[in-house]
C-alpha cells in the first residue's frame, strides 16, 4: 500500500510531502513526527467503513499491552509528552478485503485507494494553500 | 474446594499467554502455569518454499527481533550453500552481519529496559497500575524516556544501513551479505549530530547502568530477593570463552556452575537438546537430553550469557561484567531480576562493538559472498536479544525447504518463566485473604524479566493478550486483563 502511495506522490509531483514506509509503528516514530506540522498515517484497514476515511488522531495515554506495534494515538501521545510537539495528525483508513500472504491488492481495494488519493490530494492542497 | 487465579493478558510482554494459579482451601498455592494459547505454525508455513527465501520469510514472525530470525536463517543457509558454519564468510559478509545484529540487540534491549521494564523499577511493583507505564515515566524522568526512544532509533538506523530496511530487511543472503556500508551511513552513525551518533549511545549506555546501580543500591529487596531459584544456563560463547552474540559454540552450566555441555558445535544441537510437548500449552519445553525432561530445563538470555561467559572483549562492558560477577563472588547469578542488569551490560557491549565495526574498512569494500559445495541440511544459531535462537532447515533436490525446526529464545525460557511464576505466586499469595493488583502485577514483573516474545514462541502473528485469573476449584474468583 505504501509503495502505491509513494508512486502516486511522485507521479503527481506533490511538493512539501515526505513519505516514510514501515512495517509497523514503534516508539521512535514519536520523534519523527515531532519534526512535522501535519502527519497522515495511511494504511489498508479492516475497520467498518465505506471505501476510505480520513479522521483526526486523538492522543491516547493508554499503554498498548504489546510493543510489537503501537497505534497512531500512542505515537502522538508520546510525541506530545516526550518531545512537547503537537503536530496535527490524521489517519487515513483504506478499506481492504483480503489479507492472505502474497495477495496482490484486490480490484475493489484498488478503487478505494483511488478515492483515498482524491481525499489526500484535497487535504494536501488545503494545508499547503 | 480450592482457588484458581488466571492472569491474561500480561502487559508489556510481546505476545499472548495466560497465567493460571490454583489455591487450595487454606490459601496455599498448589499449581501455577504459564500457558501459551496461540499457534500458527510457521515451521509448516515455509515448507515447499525455495530455501533462499527463508531469511526474508521467517523474519515475519516478529516485528521486534526480525533481524535475529533473518540472520539465524541466513546462517543455516550458509551451511547449505557451502559457505561454512559461521566462520567461512568473507570479512565483509561476517562484519556487516555482526553490525546488523548488534544494532538489533541495542534497539531491542533499549525498548525493553526503558519502555517495558523501567516503569516497574521506577514506580515499584505495588504502584498504581495507571502509573506503571511509559507516559508516567516521561513525567517522572523525561530524560530516561527520551533516551530510550533515541537509543531504539539509533539501533534501527544501524539495521537500515546494513539490512536495507529498519524492519524486515533483505541484507543477509545465503553465503554473505548483499551490500557494503555506505560512506554516508558510516559518517552519520559515527560522527552525526548528537545524540544520534555512536559516542552519545555509549555515554547513554553508561548512564543507564548508573541509573540501575543507583536503583539497585536503594532497592535490593526488589532486585535481589523478589525471585531467585537455581537453574541451568545455556548460551553460545566464543571458542575462547568470551561473550559472543553472533557466533560460537554451545555451552551449558548446571545450577552449581559445572559445565555440562562442553562448547559443542551447534550443527549437532539435536544430539543434546530435545523438546517436550505438554497438553496445556502450545509453547514447547526444551531440555538437555543428558539430564532428562524433569531436570534438563535451562535458562537463556542476558543472565545466562553472562553466567556462561568468562570475559567480554570490549573494555567498558568488561569493567561492568567484573562488577556483575563480583556481586555473586564469581558464582552463578540465579536472580532473574538481574537480567535487567545483564541486559544493560549487553547494551553497552553492543554499542562498543558497533563503534569498532563502524571504523572497520572491511565493511566498505571486499567480497560480499562466498559459496562452496552444496549441502542438504544446515543449522543456524545466534544469541537473539532474548536468548539462544535455533534455525534448522533441510531441503530437497528441487531446492525447496522440506523441514524447518525453530527453537526460539522464549521457548527456551518456557520452564524458567513457569518457575518464576510459581515462586512469586507462592511468595505473594500464599495464605492471603485478598488478591490485590500488586500481587497480580508481581507475577507479570517476574515474566517480564525474561523479556518474552510470545508471538515468536508460538510463531503466530498479531496482537496476543495475556490474562491472570484466580479460581476456587472451577469457580472464577478474580480476573485481570490489561489491554
Amino acid at each position: 500500500m505504501s509503495d502505491k502511495i509513494k508512486d502516486w506522490i511522485n507521479r503527481e509531483s506533490i511538493k512539501f510531502v515526505d513519505i516514510d514506509q514501515n512495517y509497523q509503528l514503534n516508539i521512535e516514530d514519536a520523534e519523527k513526527i515531532a519534526n512535522y506540522d501535519f502527519v497522515v498515517f495511511a494504511d489498508a484497514s479492516v475497520a467498518e467503513i465505506d471505501e476510505c476515511k480520513l479522521e483526526p488522531v486523538i492522543p491516547d495515554l493508554k499503554t498498548d499491552f504489546s510493543m510489537h506495534s503501537v497505534t497512531p494515538s500512542y505515537i502522538l501521545a508520546l510525541c506530545n509528552n516526550l518531545f512537547t510537539k503537537t503536530p496535527e495528525v490524521y489517519q487515513l483508513h483504506i478499506k481492504g478485503y483480503k489479507w492472505e500472504f502474497m495477495h496482490e491488492i484486490s480490484k475493489k481495494a484498488e478503487k478505494n485507494l483511488d478515492k483515498a488519493f482524491q481525499i489526500l490530494s484535497s487535504f494536501i492542497l488545503e494545508i499547503t494553500g | 474446594m480450592g482457588q484458581k487465579i488466571t492472569i491474561e493478558p500480561v502487559t508489556r510482554v510481546e505476545g499472548h499467554g495466560k497465567v493460571t494459579i490454583h489455591l487450595d482451601n487454606d490459601g496455599q498455592v498448589t499449581q501455577t502455569r504459564l500457558h501459551i494459547v496461540e499457534f500458527r505454525g510457521f515451521e509448516r508455513f515455509v515448507q515447499g518454499r525455495p530455501y533462499w527465501e527463508a531469511p526474508v520469510l521467517v523474519q515475519r514472525l516478529c516485528g521486534i527481533c526480525p533481524v535475529s530470525h533473518h540472520l539465524a536463517a541466513a546462517k543455516a543457509l550458509d551451511v547449505i550453500v557451502g559457505a561454512g558454519t559461521g566462520e567461512g564468510l568473507t570479512p565483509t559478509g561476517e562484519k556487516m552481519r555482526r553490525l546488523m545484529h548488534y544494532g538489533q540487540i541495542f534497539q531491542s534491549h533499549s525498548l525493553h529496559f526503558f519502555h517495558l521494564a523501567s516503569p516497574d523499577l521506577l514506580f515499584g511493583i505495588d504502584a498504581d497500575p495507571v502509573k506503571r507505564n511509559v507516559l508516567a515515566l516521561a513525567l517522572e524522568n523525561k530524560d530516561l524516556a527520551v533516551q530510550g526512544v533515541m537509543m531504539r532509533k539509533f539501533g534501527q538506523e544501524i539495521i537500515a544501513a546494513t539490512a536495507g530496511k529498519k524492519i524486515h530487511g533483505t541484507g543477509a543472503i545465503p553465503g554473505g551479505i548483499n551490500k557494503h556500508l555506505s560512506a554516508e551511513d558510516k559518517e552519520r552513525l559515527l560522527n552525526g549530530p548528537a545524540p544520534l551518533n555512536i559516542d552519545s549511545m555509549i555515554d547513554w549506555s553508561l548512564a543507564a547502568l548508573e541509573f540501575f546501580d543507583d536503583y539497585h543500591e536503594k532497592n535490593k529487596g526488589v532486585i535481589d530477593q523478589f525471585v531467585e531459584f537455581p537453574s541451568s544456563y545455556l548460551s553460545l560463547v566464543r571458542k575462547d570463552g568470551a561473550l559472543d552474540l553472533y557466533h560460537g559454540v554451545l555451552r551449558a552450566k548446571d545450577s552449581k556452575g559445572s559445565i555440562i555441555l562442553h562448547d559443542v558445535d551447534y550443527q549437532d544441537y539435536y544430539k543434546y537438546i530435545d523438546e517436550e510437548v505438554r497438553n496445556w500449552s502450545y509453547m514447547k519445553f526444551p531440555y538437555l537430553k543428558e539430564l532428562g525432561k524433569q531436570e534438563g530445563w535451562y535458562s537463556v538470555g542476558p543472565l545466562a550469557r553472562l553466567n556462561n561467559a568468562e570475559f567480554i572483549d570490549t573494555p567498558l562492558a568488561q569493567k561492568e561484567f567484573e562488577k556483575f560477577k563480583a556481586y555473586t563472588k564469581g558464582g552463578l547469578n540465579h536472580m532473574p531480576m538481574h537480567a535487567h542488569w545483564a541486559r544493560l551490560i549487553e547494551i553497552l557491549h553492543a554499542a562498543e562493538k558497533m563503534k569498532e565495526l563502524l571504523q572497520d574498512p572491511d565493511l566498505m569494500e571486499g567480497e560480499l559472498i562466498i559459496k562452496g559445495m552444496k549441502k542438504m541440511e544446515g543449522v543456524g544459531l545466534l544469541e537473539a536479544p532474548r536468548g539462544t535462537l535455533f534455525h534448522h532447515y533441510k531441503i530437497n533436490e528441487q531446492d525447496q525447504i522440506k523441514m524447518c525446526n525453530l527453537i526460539v529464545s522464549t521457548t527456551n525460557n518456557n520452564q524458567p518463566m513457569n518457575e518464576a511464576v510459581n515462586q512469586v505466586a507462592k511468595k505473594m499469595m500464599t495464605g492471603k485473604e485478598e488478591i490485590t493488583e500488586a500481587m497480580m502485577n508481581a507475577v507479570e514483573v517476574a515474566i517480564r524479566a525474561y523479556d518474552p516474545c510470545l508471538s515468536c514462541a508460538t510463531h503466530a502473528l498479531g496482537q496476543m493478550p495475556l490474562e491472570i485469573s484466580l479460581y476456587n476449584g472451577d469457580k472464577l474468583l478474580h480476573k485481570k486483563r490489561n489491554i
